[in-house]
């Protein structure tokens, strides 16, 4: 298992469009991927989830991945909500 | 016969009614097959989805660019989420039908959405209905009409128009669009004003009319409503209104983010008037400088409850957010005369608009008005830029019990160790006649003023702008409101209290002219209103405007003075002004 405390920095949130990016990146890895946040687990393979959480800049989450594929689903999800994939 | 909705894109489009229905999903008949079936139709339901979806998007993203296509493509991910369909899978394991399970869970995204704080988050509470009822009748085999082949020039009316409706219609063979749900975020209205087709939302009653595919319809998306069976008269006068407004569209664009210029190039703070967060969020989008009106009662009307303070503090906060560097004027709650909140139990006037209104009202229950002026100075704790005003002052005393109340109010905040901005500035409304006569007093009291002129109106004239019997009487261009407004606005300039104006006469092409000449230099009008004064202002210098002005307040009459105008106005911009 692996987690991570981070910030969000994407701009404008994570709406559908970066809720959609996120789901898309992570489907193919083998493993579970939490997004922690005020009491609450945010299933980050699911955009319904994603999106309900409502995440705004500034935010701050804790990351838990588990599963053999755990060290690039973190990577990516840290790059995430580094914003640098908002516009891709 | 006219219905009032609100305007949710402006233009006006007269043309023949084609009503749109949604499709019927009832599922109780439906048996089940036992689960690998079940599973087995979800599964090809959703490739047949996705192949629909995907034939659809392709045609928005060439008739309307790639954000429209984007909330399609939105649908593809929702409905291939693992853990949404696991949900269902669990369903149908418990025999419930395709249809049931597929029903029972979108909802429950549905309403946990509904239930967010966050308002960009609750709208998507639409596209997860849409992909449901797309994937329904996919399941149940029924057909959805075919908005591709719908004829040139209909005005589309329907209960709501879906993202995935409003995608498959040919928005330039539709005149215009006239719904009786839906506020001005949904997609519907911002897919409308993208395209430059009226549009009238929040019709209530509009689908009981009595009406059939074919008839004669009038929509007006500047004023927000829309004719049923309207006469000869009113299409002749709706068709010209309609080719100035075409002629006008493509000029201004070229205003729609420009500062508000003068014609000496004296930058002009044009506000933006709004009643909840979506006008907010548009008049951020159209560039206004600042919000000139929030009215409030939008928080209190269509509910059970009274808003709480957490819930006003939040509201206020997030529109005080979108304009960090410039003023956000909020209006303490104004009911009575034409509002009238059910649960706050106000017992029926004879007279209303003389009655328990405006701070009469908020100074009568106390408790609401407290909570309300904690609210704004918590909310104004982050940036400062929010300032509260008073609607139908008549007295010094209304101004000074509130700044009581409010001293109370910020020192209970201070007490409980809450944020708020304590040096939060208290203004008043000057829209009574016995406001314009004690500008003087009331400066001492005020730290601004803004001019309603709605209200000015109709109190200087005596007439109820909402009684269809006297309302022509409640004309702004009355000799007798004009002077009322020259010498409001010359009185405040002479005490230095900052001056605006918040009246939709502030939009008024004949009017602004005037009011530049009366030396206004701060003005709100609503969002869709914002680009075309910003044209109107870059018309006119002050020495030329104050020429016109002096010699407008000779005349004797109102006809005489909008004679007079209508031909000065057109002759200025050089274009036809209605």
């Amino acid at each position: 298992m692996l987690n991570a405390n981070l910030t969000v920095l994407n701009e404008t949130g994570v709406h559908m469009r970066p809720a959609q990016i996120l789901v898309t990146k992570l489907a193919p890895l083998n493993c579970q991927v939490t997004i922690k946040r005020l009491d609450k687990d945010i299933n980050a393979k699911s955009i319904m989830m994603v999106m309900a959480a409502a995440l705004k800049k500034g935010h701050e989450v804790e990351v838990v991945c588990q599963g053999p594929d755990e060290a690039a689903a973190l990577n990516l999800v840290t790059e995430f909500f580094q914003g640098v994939m908002d516009d891709a | 016969m006219r219905l009032k909705g609100a305007p949710a894109s402006p233009g006006v489009g007269i043309g023949r009614v084609l009503i749109y229905r949604e499709p019927d999903l009832n599922f109780g008949h439906v048996v089940y097959l036992g689960l690998e079936k079940e599973k087995k139709r979800l599964k090809a339901a959703i490739a047949r989805f996705k192949e629909e979806i995907a034939v659809l998007a392709a045609i928005a993203e060439k008739k309307s660019g790639p954000s429209q296509a984007a909330i399609l493509t939105g649908q593809v991910a929702m409905i291939s989420d693992p853990f949404m369909l696991s949900q269902i899978e669990e369903l149908l394991a418990k025999g419930q039908v395709a249809e049931a399970a597929v029903a029972e869970v979108a909802q429950g995204y549905e309403d946990m959405f509904n239930g967010l704080d966050d308002e960009k988050t609750r709208q998507r509470a639409t596209d997860i209905e849409d992909m449901k009822r797309r994937l329904l009748s996919i399941l149940l085999g029924v057909e959805r009409l075919e908005l591709s082949t719908i004829s040139d020039g209909v005005i589309v009316v329907a209960l709501d128009l879906p993202a995935s409706a409003l995608t498959s219609l040919p928005m330039e063979r539709v005149r215009a669009l006239a719904t009786e749900r839906g506020g001005l975020t949904s997609h519907g209205s911002i897919m409308a004003r993208a395209l430059g087709v009226p549009a009238v939302t929040g019709l209530v009653g509009l689908m009981g009319q009595a009406y059939e595919d074919g008839d004669l319809i009038v929509v007006d998306g500047s004023g927000g409503e829309i004719i049923i069976e309207p006469t000869a008269e009113e299409v002749e006068d709706y068709e010209r209104r309609r080719s100035v407004w075409k002629a006008d569209q493509a000029s201004l664009k070229f205003f729609l983010k420009k500062p508000a210029l003068d014609a000496d190039g004296v930058k002009r703070v044009l506000g933006a008037n709004i009643g909840g967060l979506a006008d907010a969020r548009q008049a951020q989008e159209f560039g206004a400088d600042g919000v000139g009106l929030f009215r409030t009662e939008f928080l209190f009307l269509d509910r059970a409850s009274l808003p709480t303070e957490e819930e006003q503090t939040r509201v206020y906060a997030e529109v005080a957010g979108l304009f960090p560097d410039q003023e956000v004027i909020i209006r303490t709650l104004d009911i009575g005369g034409d509002k009238r909140i059910p649960s706050l139990g106000v017992t029926k006037e004879e007279n209303p608009y003389l009655g328990l209104r405006g701070i009469r009202f908020c100074l009568a229950r106390q408790d609401i008005f407290k909570s309300q002026l904690r609210a704004l100075a918590r909310a104004g704790a982050q940036r400062g830029n929010i300032k509260i005003m008073l609607p139908l002052v008549i007295s010094v005393e209304e101004v000074t019990l509130t700044q009581k109340l409010l001293a109370e109010a910020l020192a209970e905040l201070s007490a409980e160790g809450l944020a708020h901005d304590a040096r939060v500035k208290l203004g008043v409304m000057l829209e009574t006649p016995a406001a314009a006569l004690i500008v003087d007093l009331l400066a001492k009291v005020s730290d601004f003023f803004s001019v309603g002129s709605n209200d000015l109106t109709q109190y200087t004239l005596v007439a109820d702008r909402g009684n269809p019997q006297v309302s022509h009487l409640c004309d702004p261009f009355h000799p007798a409101v004009l002077r009322n407004l020259n010498i409001v606005i010359a009185e405040a300039k002479k005490t230095q209290t900052p001056l605006g104006l918040c009246g939709e006469i502030g939009g008024d092409p004949w009017m602004l002219p005037l009011l530049l000449g009366f030396g206004l230099e701060k003005f709100s009008v609503s969002a869709p209103s914002l680009a075309a004064v910003r044209r109107e202002m870059i018309s006119w210098s002050v020495a030329e405007a104050r020429e016109l002005t002096e010699e407008v307040l000779t005349f004797t009459t109102a006809a005489r003075v909008k004679a007079f105008l209508k031909e000065a106005v057109a002759t200025k911009t050089k274009r036809t002004i209605r």
